[in-house]
């Protein structure tokens, strides 16, 4: 049978059906090979941006993790524009936001609401710190029991995440987490009840510090401001025992990455910033900038204007630059805690004793500072306005402060109005301070069944 | 191992259950239909030729259809209007000619055994054919016996006049249901939205076929950042080389396409050279472009009381709430605005150049299309001369070009298409195109660094100065030179290469392979220089960013189609084939930060950082189509098409789409009244469904690689990037689509009318995840939700004239769109988006509204100024509006004088049922930056109510406006030229063409342009945020036929 037209160069042939039976044979067999014997590999795609869980499972994926973990607690510290330094110190009345988003602005005006996305990032970034530890202490513990001390900083970091979301947010933050598809959602969690986990988190830092002073330091100095937090001065006092002044628990920051540099830098002083500084801010206010030469407030005037570029001369801090270390907990905090549970002997000698540690604070440091002048404040709330100043000033832009003021209210009786800033709003911006003590947990925690709003937006 | 996941060394592998089945199926169907040769083995064949000319004109008509029809044997006319089709069956044929904007016309014709029988066609133009012939998955087939719509323009034929520079402004009011925005600065992208918007997580473009191969069309192809709008694929595709666009709306339209198709389908088929004699066509275009607002723009505003002043004696800044508060008094109030300001404006005229050269023709063996053109634009941004000035004295050299014109684009396109005869059953095209594209955008929208929001976001005052003492004359933070000293550039390097290879074993059987491969290779910068750039930011140390990136498109598309007529007037028409896609794209990013003097390269920097990116995903498919008519006037569609694809989670193998549709030309029954009236009708319906895929490693948990710095070292260091989840499958969409088309008044009117409604299911939700649960992660990819579009779709086309000295013609093109989300899933909360969570995603409103908790005010104290206790704020938010248009109407007339030489045509295009959020107001607002109602007494109380609202509670909605518009789209004017003076210029033809786009907008939207948007996405795509309104042009173009 001849079915075909086939044109050759000068001649047409006919050519048999079984040709054009076999060509369309071989296109066939040429489409099978193509989809059906290599269907699997066709579907195989290489995923290099992907790092296996499993592979961190093991003993070389241990110490990837822990830095991973370390990273992540240092960005939510002080490494990123809104991190908990900064939004902290702008609730209080260490900075103020010279932006055009309401995500800032609102904090700084005490209009604290669930849908902030600014502020739900950084919430975020201290969860991500808090699961990060806890993840990597359970695989360290199961593959690399020998790293105690490795361990240790976990719980160091998971530890100070659970004292800064006492004190930074409301009451409710949950913990919950995923093993093999499942979710295990948290409970909410009183503000005593964050501290007092703290409080053991740092326990069991201590228990695996073995030789590390920086962790068994750090863990002592963590336990004591989560002791204070649960207005136990005196088991605080103990807590700090033997902390040498010289220590420090940092962050440390490079320029290798944007994540990486310090924060409050990137905030305050790189190019129009979004945050500022801010002297009395809202009646009540402490006076940072007219401190004079106060090496624990240095800043410098400067010509700059904010985001919203109508605030003109923004002054720049100096304590941070770029690459600055931040400064979890230190010896200093270690001796104004125990300077804290004297205070609460109410007596003049007490009074006293406090005023004379403050000072011996102040000449003991590099530079000294001049000694405050006269003598302890006769009456206990003139002793204690001194010792939170004092305090302010000691760790200022180190994230303390919005927790200090809200200990006031809560612990010293002290009414909210006479302590957070109050009043008009600094120009430019327009209307009152609002009210809020502390930060609402966002809108999307919701997503926990569990959580149903903050548990109480009290200080 | 992790929840039983294989690791597979940077491999992952979904292996489908029922693929090799399926795959199976597909190929033995294959084999059996080249194996039924058999069957129907013919006898012998014959040859039919002709030549196809315009009824009226007598001209020929080049790229007519002609078809035998019940077979899979056709041709298309060449230059001349010739065509031959080899290898027909001896015996009575019945051939078909058609073409777009002609009608169809059907002869029958006797071939004899070895013979050539001549047919020649005189088609007379028409307003709509049912017979023209669309390209589609299964091949090409005429509109009548799809059951759906398909939209196609005819490019080739009016791309002279066209007043478009990109291929996405070619689609602008010329389909219905089909919305594009192209706003933006020279280079910017268009984004396509066919009707509505499906995903609120995945992308919403549609696919884009060049010649039968999938290729890049992402509208957000920009490789680096420069604060909102980037360039798009799809715009490197040059418009001239363009021959048919042919706009495939929805899933019921494009099922056969598979996976990614539930955004529609976009085919583009570039120009084919014609059997005949050389034709070249050149031409020249130059023109001027400009941002139509320059000069116009709002003012920004400030007030004093001159009688508090401080030490340096600047008055005090008081607004209406400090006044009110009788803390100051307004004595003078202050109104600018630096785009106003003809010193001190960086809005410049830009201009326009393109040059082209085309040549086609070819013989029966061989045809050829080859094409070459250049073109460069000049955005509408220079630097201020004062600022030139200063930072020449600062630096003491010139300012660079780069600088000064911060914002071009150049680009050549180059295309050699060749199709060539193997033998008269087989035949392949080979389609080579090269895109050279530069271009340098600046930093704009949503970005502190800024043209826009320097100028914009400053103050009316022009007492401040920056970090350094440098004035800023009313600019925000920084003087515009050195904002202006940022030079963003991006080249892209790209082929599109494909192969179309047919061969026809018999008359009724087409067998095909189209194999693709669209690779593109970028480099983009953002430079600034060691002392230039911002003062006071790290930026001023030298900064370099550089991203080099590959995309990698691969198509391999296989397929056969069988006809057979079993009995009478039954005709079935088979079809089956297989589909692999497989996309790369992989980018290396460095940067380099303190660079020393004249340093431009990342390597340079003090401090160097670099990061890589890979994403790839793999879709195969399998499709089967049967089409079923009865006396070329029913067709019945069933089609079944399943996918697998790489990015489906480990739990779910593959996706069945299935199809089925009528169409029924009611007007070919005996009963139907024949006249003048109406001369054809038909109705047609179809259901069918498409998907989404989900992100490429969307599926999986890992970690990913983050920078530490532990005790002062930097250390290797992971933290958890996603949660994963191993059930990820398609969103898949299902769409019922139904309509007619008409045609009357003997032919001079056109009718097509659609409703369609698609619903989304599966649809996949970035569902929120909580904060402690997740930590960074704050969203998990779920198929949970349902999201529903439908609409009408209206396309008329009357002649209303139509004789040799005078046409008159008017297009019509309407739509509706109501986009709803129908559910979220169980348990997930709504989903914010957009700027400062402006917009709420709920169930029973669309995607993307804009939200907004409602205000009251009442000046109670009588004293003018409405202060925040005299407001009244809601406690929750209520829908504002969508932010997308659902209503749109383009009116496209075009009149033909002086025996249609001279032919005036214009576009205007109406969009309504939108409201716009005026992000740009929301900025000046906040913070005590620059808006009226925070200063001037005689805002009135509804603007001075919502500064307030704005200022003193973060509630947006009296920002937010009604968008609709009227917008005079395009002019174009052409003339073609007197014979005898083409003939002196060696040409057979000449034209002159003026043309002007964006000539007028009528609005009542109080922000700078309704059109004017933060970038090509959907979340913010609609917010006017510091952005370039769409611009202005006017061109002359000189056209010439050779």
């Amino acid at each position: 049978m001849t079915i075909l037209l086939r044109r050759d160069r000068h001649m047409t042939t006919l050519i048999p059906a079984r040709r054009a039976v076999a060509r369309a044979g071989v296109m066939a067999l040429a489409l099978g090979a193509l989809s059906a014997c290599k269907t699997d590999q066709l579907l195989t795609v290489a995923t290099p941006d992907v790092l296996e869980v499993a592979a961190y499972k093991t003993p070389d994926g241990v110490d990837p993790l822990r830095f991973g973990v370390i990273s992540d607690f240092t960005r939510a510290f002080d490494g990123n524009t809104d991190a908990f330094t900064v939004i902290t110190g702008t609730l209080a009345d260490e900075m103020y936001a010279p932006d055009t988003f309401d995500d800032r602005l609102s904090i700084n005006a005490r209009r604290s609401v669930e849908i902030n996305g600014t502020m739900e990032a950084e919430y975020r970034h201290l969860q991500q710190a808090h699961l990060g530890a806890i993840n990597a202490a359970m695989v360290m513990a199961d593959v690399a029991p020998t790293l105690k001390s490795q361990r240790s900083e976990m719980y160091v970091i998971r530890g100070f995440t659970e004292i800064f979301f006492a004190e930074g947010w409301c009451a409710g933050t949950a913990f919950s987490s995923e093993t093999d598809g499942v979710t295990t959602n948290g409970m909410p969690n009183t503000t005593a009840q964050l501290f007092g986990l703290a409080v053991a988190s740092f326990d069991t830092a201590l228990t695996l510090a073995d030789t590390s002073a920086r962790l068994k330091y750090a863990s002592q100095v963590g336990r004591g401001r989560a002791l204070l937090g649960l207005a136990r001065f005196a088991d605080a006092a103990t807590a700090v025992a033997g902390v040498p002044r010289t220590f420090q628990y940092l962050t440390f920051h490079s320029t290798a990455s944007a994540r990486e540099e310090n924060g409050i830098w990137n905030a305050v002083a790189n190019g129009a910033s979004r945050y500022s500084l801010i002297g009395n801010e809202g009646q009540n206010g402490l006076p940072y900038l007219s401190l004079g030469t106060d090496p624990r407030v240095p800043w410098v005037p400067s010509t700059r204007t904010g985001f919203n570029s109508t605030t003109p001369n923004l002054p720049t801090e100096t304590k941070f630059g770029r690459t600055t270390s931040g400064i979890v907990a230190d010896g200093t905090e270690a001796q104004l805690i125990i300077l804290e549970a004297r205070l609460q002997g109410g007596a003049q000698a007490d009074r006293d004793a406090v005023f004379a540690g403050l000072n011996a604070l102040r000449s003991s440091n590099s530079p000294a500072i001049p000694a405050m002048a006269g003598s302890a404040p006769a009456t206990q709330a003139a002793a204690v306005d001194q010792f939170f100043a004092e305090r302010a000033y000691w760790t200022w832009l180190t994230g303390h402060r919005l927790g200090d003021m809200r200990r006031l209210v809560r612990q010293y009786g002290r009414d909210t109005e006479s302590v957070y800033p109050t009043g008009t709003l600094q120009s430019p911006l327009v209307g009152s301070f609002g009210t809020a003590t502390s930060i609402v947990i966002p809108f999307n925690e919701r997503s926990n069944p569990n959580f149903k709003g903050c548990l109480d937006t009290k200080a | 191992m992790e929840h039983g996941r294989p690791i597979s060394h940077g491999m992952r592998s979904t292996k489908p259950v029922s693929w090799r089945r399926a795959v199976t199926a597909t190929v033995v169907a294959l084999g059996l239909a080249a194996g039924s040769l058999r069957a129907s083995a013919q006898t012998g064949s014959g040859i039919v030729t002709g030549h196809v000319t315009d009824a009226g004109a007598g001209l020929p008509i080049r790229g007519a259809s002609v078809r035998i029809v019940g077979t899979q044997l056709g041709t298309q006319s060449g230059d001349d209007g010739q065509y031959t089709i080899r290898g027909v069956k001896p015996g009575i044929v019945n051939v078909q000619v058609n073409h777009i904007g002609y009608e169809v016309k059907h002869a029958p014709v006797t071939v004899t055994d070895g013979g050539t029988v001549t047919f020649n066609v005189a088609l007379a133009q028409a307003a709509f054919s049912l017979a023209e012939v669309v390209t589609t998955v299964t091949g090409t087939q005429s509109k009548a016996e799809l059951s759906n719509t398909i939209a196609t323009i005819d490019v080739a034929s009016h791309i002279s006049e066209m007043p478009v520079t990109t291929t996405g402004q070619l689609l602008s009011g010329r389909a219905s249901g089909v919305q594009v925005q192209s706003g933006g600065a020279v280079g910017s992208g268009s984004r396509i939205r066919i009707r509505g918007q499906s995903s609120l997580s995945l992308t919403n473009d549609p696919l884009v076929y060049v010649d039968g191969i999938r290729v890049n069309a992402s509208s957000s192809n920009g490789l680096i950042g420069t604060g909102g709008n980037t360039t798009s694929a799809l715009d490197n595709i040059a418009p001239e080389e363009i021959e048919t666009i042919d706009v495939i709306k929805g899933p019921a339209a494009a099922t056969l396409y598979g996976t990614q198709a539930a955004n529609g389908v976009i085919v583009i088929t570039t120009k084919n050279g014609k059997a005949g004699s050389t034709r070249w066509n050149a031409f020249s275009e130059n023109g001027t472009l400009y941002n139509p607002y320059k000069g116009s723009y709002s003012d920004l505003w400030v007030a004093f009381d001159t009688n508090q002043r401080d030490a340096k004696g600047t008055a005090k800044v008081c607004t209406l709430l400090a006044s009110a508060a009788h803390t100051c008094q307004i004595d003078s109030v202050f109104h600018n605005n630096v785009l106003n300001d003809p010193v001190l404006t960086p809005l410049q005229h830009g201009n326009r150049a393109q040059y082209g050269l085309q040549v086609s023709g070819g013989s029966d063996k061989l045809q050829y299309f080859l094409s070459g053109d250049t073109q460069h634009e000049q955005g509408p941004y220079k630097m201020p001369q004062i600022e030139i000035d200063r930072l020449m004295a600062e630096r003491h050299t010139t300012i660079g070009d780069d600088q000064i014109y911060p914002n071009a684009a150049k680009k050549v396109n180059l295309r050699a298409n060749l199709t060539t005869q193997l033998s008269p059953k087989a035949d392949v095209a080979v389609s080579i195109g090269f895109i050279d594209s530069d271009i340098r955008n600046p930093t704009n929208e949503d970005t502190q660094g800024g043209v826009i929001v320097d100028a914009l976001a400053g103050t009316a005052r022009t007492d401040l100065k920056d970090a350094r003492g440098v004035a800023l004359l009313g600019y925000r933070s920084f003087p515009m030179g050195d904002v202006m000293s940022r030079v963003n550039t991006e080249n892209v390097n790209r082929f599109i290469n494909s192969l179309n290879a047919r061969y026809y074993p018999a008359s009724w059987l087409n067998t095909r392979l189209n194999l693709g491969y669209d690779y593109s290779a970028g480099n983009a910068t953002s430079l600034v220089r060691f002392n230039q750039g911002q003062y006071g930011a790290t930026e001023r140390t030298g900064s370099v960013s550089n991203v080099r990136g590959e995309t990698d498109v691969y198509t391999v598309d296989a397929g056969a189609t069988a006809t057979v007529s079993p009995h009478g007037n039954f005709n079935t028409k088979s079809s089956v084939g297989v589909q692999y896609f497989h996309n790369f794209n992989a980018t290396t990013s460095a940067s380099g930060v303190g660079l020393p003097p004249g340093a431009t390269t990342t390597g340079a920097g003090a401090v160097r950082s670099n990061s890589q990116s890979t994403t790839e995903s793999v879709n195969l498919g399998v499709y089967g189509e049967e089409v079923l008519s009865y006396a070329d006037r029913v067709f019945l569609t069933g089609g079944l098409r399943y996918d697998a694809n790489s990015a489906f989670g480990q739990n779910f193998s593959g996706v069945y789409y299935p199809k089925v549709g009528l169409s029924w030309l009611a007007s070919e029954q005996g009963w139907f009244p024949k006249g003048d009236l109406v001369n054809s009708f038909r109705l047609r319906a179809t259901y069918g469904a498409s998907g989404v895929q989900p992100g490429t490693v969307s599926a999986l948990r890992y970690f990913t690689p983050v920078g530490a710095n532990v005790l002062g070292t930097e250390q290797p260091a992971v933290t958890l990037g996603a949660l994963g989840n191993s059930d990820l499958r398609p969103e898949y969409s299902g769409e019922f689509e139904t309509g007619f088309d008409m045609t009357a008044f003997k032919n001079k009117t056109s009718i097509e009318l659609t409703y369609y409604n698609k619903k989304t299911k599966d649809a996949l939700i970035s569902a929120p995840v909580s904060p402690s649960l997740g930590g960074d992660i704050s969203s998990r990819l779920e198929n949970l939700g349902s999201i529903r579009n439908q609409g009408l779709e209206l396309t008329l086309n009357n002649k209303l004239i139509d004789n040799n000295q005078v046409g008159l013609e008017f297009l019509v093109v309407a739509s509706t769109n109501k986009n709803e989300i129908l559910t979220l899933g169980q348990g997930i909360l709504p989903v914010y988006t957009g700027n400062l969570s402006t917009q709420y995603n709920a169930p029973g409103y669309p995607l993307y509204g804009l939200w907004s908790k409602t205000y009251t005010y009442a000046d109670a104290n009588g004293d003018g100024i409405i202060v925040p206790s005299e407001m009244k704020i809601s406690d929750t938010a209520s829908f504002k509006g969508p932010s997308f248009p659902t209503h749109e109407l383009t009116l496209s007339p075009r009149l033909e004088l002086l025996r249609r030489k001279l032919a005036i045509s214009a576009q205007f295009d109406h969009k309504d049922g939108l409201t716009k959020y005026y992000g740009v107001l929301r900025n000046g607002c906040q913070g005590g930056a620059s808006c009226r109602g925070l200063y001037d007494p005689t805002t009135p109380l509804d603007q001075q109510a919502a500064t307030v609202a704005t200022s003193s509670y973060g509630v947006y909605g009296g920002l937010m406006y009604n968008g609709e518009f009227t917008r005079f789209r395009e002019l174009a004017v052409s003339y073609q030229l007197p014979d005898a003076f083409a003939k002196r210029l060696r040409s057979s033809r000449a034209t002159i063409i003026g043309t002007g786009r964006n000539l007028a907008v009528w609005t009542s939207y109080p922000g700078v342009d309704p059109e004017e948007g933060v970038g090509s996405g959907d979340q913010r795509g609609n917010e006017e945020f510091f952005g370039t309104p769409p611009l202005r042009y006017f061109t002359i173009r000189l056209n010439f036929n050779f």
